[in-house]
């Protein structure tokens, strides 16, 4: 009878011990599993930076033109940085000058007495009225370039980029005698190169807007900051993993505004910002497994007497990745992986780390 | 005399033959696991095929590490006596309380077509389990329960054997004491509980060893109807821990082993009791 209690007893010890082992095992288990902690995916931007080196140059550059054949008497525009409509740009030979408007005058009459022998529904006609015009508008700017004593004047308002005459020099109709930028509508573009691939990093969609943060160094050495410009990358299709020039389009007024000083041919330190893009699902970037290009979530597996998180891998696209955070698409709703203790592989299972 | 000495040696070498595999099964779970893998490794790899395995038995170092890694390391080998538990212990109640009943009815009340209620139990004593397998499956197919532990608990509580043991032991009490108690006033349950039950003690305790033992061991149902390796017991994990690792198949052998031993060694004397009072 004292054996059956006896073993009676030992059966029953043998029960708490083994209800003891299963409690400290599944601790040890649980203490030995790769830690993880979760978090949601938000939407958000995601600032990258691409430091580069551009050129700038003047979108539209306008010439002022001689209208007749001359020769150069003297450059009055030397040393002058602002062209206005009034601005003497040259003198030209007198003689020459009278010369040219008897010329137009006689080539305008004999326009005319032509025009008389077609009907004014002629093609004839129609052309020679044409002719007759030009002819008539370098008479006026010849008039007055002999008006002002034999000086060509700029005509228009602008920055003298560069004089291409010499004194002395023999001119022929239309050629110019100094290039500018006009003061009004001028833009100036900054160009550069990047590989494809860095650029298909920076800009995920041909047409994104970035902001843009422009040190700008001339030639002459002088820095300005502009102020989160949004340019429109204009040289975006066809990105290959070649180098491909790029190219952002300023307004000068805006440059003007800032005081940044240009030149063309300029060297131009670019420090690009993306901030402009709002995505729907941007993690942590230590959530994206990169060499297989997916992340991992949890699900909870029921077994027997536990529930297991089980690690379960899903396939995503990085739209965007910076040094902190990547944009990701494809990933159900829920929790992401974003710091494990230990490598983790789909199907592990993981013990998560509460949030603090 | 002569007789006694040989059914004596036959006997002890017997009780040896027996005795040798629970000290291998003891010696193997205290070996390091290199030294079981080196021993009986071959066997379960396949680079054995052909050959006898080595025979040792003492460990050439002592070594708990099996039983680390089989009790410490992972919890799953102790969920799976865990499994063994909440299934053993459940069918053992309801056989006891099923079986109790069931062979009080047929020993001691008359019904109509009882003879021939009894016969069907005789014969599905007689079926293996095999054949019931398929029907069981079905029934609990439709009744849902495939994959969850009842599909196994309540066709187990129906034991035939369990009734018709209790039946047989029951038909040996006196029917004389029964119209006592009722003469005197006693009610059914009072008659069931005060005299019949404390009468058919050592049955009921050999039915109850006999089906921990049977229940603790039973490897097909759990196979057919859980579905689910993490709801298998001990006894179906034993299968396959022994091909994957022999060293924790020891432990686990071992583990197995106590709890029928220890049940074994508390009731054997009513076990014995239970049968031959059934039997005679």
């Amino acid at each position: 009878m004292k054996s059956k209690k006896l073993y009676g007893k030992l059966l029953i010890a043998f029960l708490i011990l083994m209800l003891i082992l299963t409690y400290v095992s599944s601790q040890i288990y649980t203490s030995n599993l790769p830690k993880v902690r979760l978090d949601t995916p938000q939407s958000g931007t995601i600032t990258n930076t691409y430091d580069t080196q551009g050129i700038m140059e003047y979108k539209v550059k306008k010439e002022v033109t001689v209208p007749v054949d001359c020769t150069v008497e003297e450059i009055e525009a030397e040393g002058v940085f602002n062209l206005n409509e009034h601005t003497a740009v040259a003198s030209f030979n007198m003689e020459e000058l009278l010369l040219a408007k008897y010329d137009l005058e006689i080539q305008i009459e004999n326009y005319e007495t032509q025009m008389t022998q077609y009907g004014t529904d002629t093609p004839q006609y129609k052309r020679l009225v044409i002719l007759k015009q030009n002819l008539e508008e370098e008479l006026v700017k010849v008039d007055d370039m002999i008006t002002n004593d034999g000086k060509l004047v700029g005509g228009d308002t602008g920055t003298i980029i560069d004089i291409l005459v010499t004194e002395g020099q023999q001119l022929k109709a239309g050629d110019p005698v100094l290039t500018y930028i006009p003061a009004e509508g001028n833009q100036l573009s900054i160009k550069w190169t990047m590989t494809g691939q860095d650029a298909l990093k920076f800009f995920p969609q041909d047409d994104v807007v970035v902001a843009f943060n422009a040190t700008v160094e001339t030639s002459a050495g002088r820095e300005r900051l502009t102020k989160n410009k949004l340019c429109t990358i204009s040289t975006k299709k066809n990105i290959t993993l070649d180098e491909t020039e790029f190219e952002i389009i300023l307004d000068q007024n805006e440059l003007d505004e800032e005081g940044i000083s240009y030149s063309e041919g300029a060297g131009v330190s670019l420090r690009l910002t993306n901030t402009s893009f709002e995505y729907e699902t941007v993690v942590p970037v230590g959530a994206v497994d990169t060499e297989n290009s997916c992340v991992y979530m949890l699900q909870e597996v029921k077994k027997g007497f536990r529930t297991e998180q089980t690690v379960v891998s899903v396939p995503v696209r990085v739209l965007m990745q910076n040094d902190e955070l990547a944009s990701i698409t494809g990933i159900p709703e829920g929790e992401v992986i974003v710091y494990s203790d230990q490598p983790i592989y789909d199907g592990d299972v993981v013990n998560v780390l509460e949030t603090d | 005399m002569k007789k006694c000495k040989i059914s004596t040696i036959v006997i002890v070498a017997v009780s040896l033959v027996t005795l040798f595999i629970l000290v291998f099964m003891l010696c193997g779970s205290f070996m390091s696991y290199e030294e079981v893998t080196a021993y009986y490794g071959d066997i379960y790899t396949g680079g054995g095929k052909g050959e006898y395995a080595s025979f040792h038995i003492i460990p050439k170092e002592f070594s708990v590490n099996q039983y680390y890694k089989a009790l410490l390391e992972t919890p799953d080998y102790l969920y799976k006596f865990w499994n063994s538990i909440l299934l053993t212990l459940p069918i053992l109640i309801g056989v006891v309380v099923v079986s109790t009943l069931g062979g009080y009815g047929f020993a001691k009340f008359q019904f109509p077509l009882k003879n021939f209620f009894f016969f069907l139990f005789l014969l599905v004593i007689m079926l293996p389990y095999q054949v019931m397998m398929v029907p069981n499956f079905m029934v609990m197919d439709t009744l849902g329960l495939i994959g969850s532990r009842w599909s196994i608990i309540l066709p187990n509580i129906f034991s035939p054997f369990g009734t018709f043991l209790i039946y047989q032991f029951m038909r040996r009490i006196p029917n004389e004491i029964l119209e006592c108690a009722r003469l005197d006033g006693a009610s059914e349950l009072r008659v069931f509980t005060k005299i019949i039950l404390p009468q058919a003690a050592p049955a009921i305790a050999s039915l109850a060893m006999l089906n921990i033992i049977d229940t603790w061991s039973m490897i097909e149902q759990p196979l057919v109807f859980l579905q689910d390796p993490e709801k298998n017991p001990l006894s179906v994990a034993l299968a396959y821990i022994n091909t994957s690792n022999i060293g924790i198949a020891f432990v686990c052998g071992v583990v197995f082993l106590i709890p029928l031993m220890l049940v074994f060694l508390m009731g054997k004397d009513k076990l014995v009791d239970g049968i031959s009072n059934s039997v005679i």
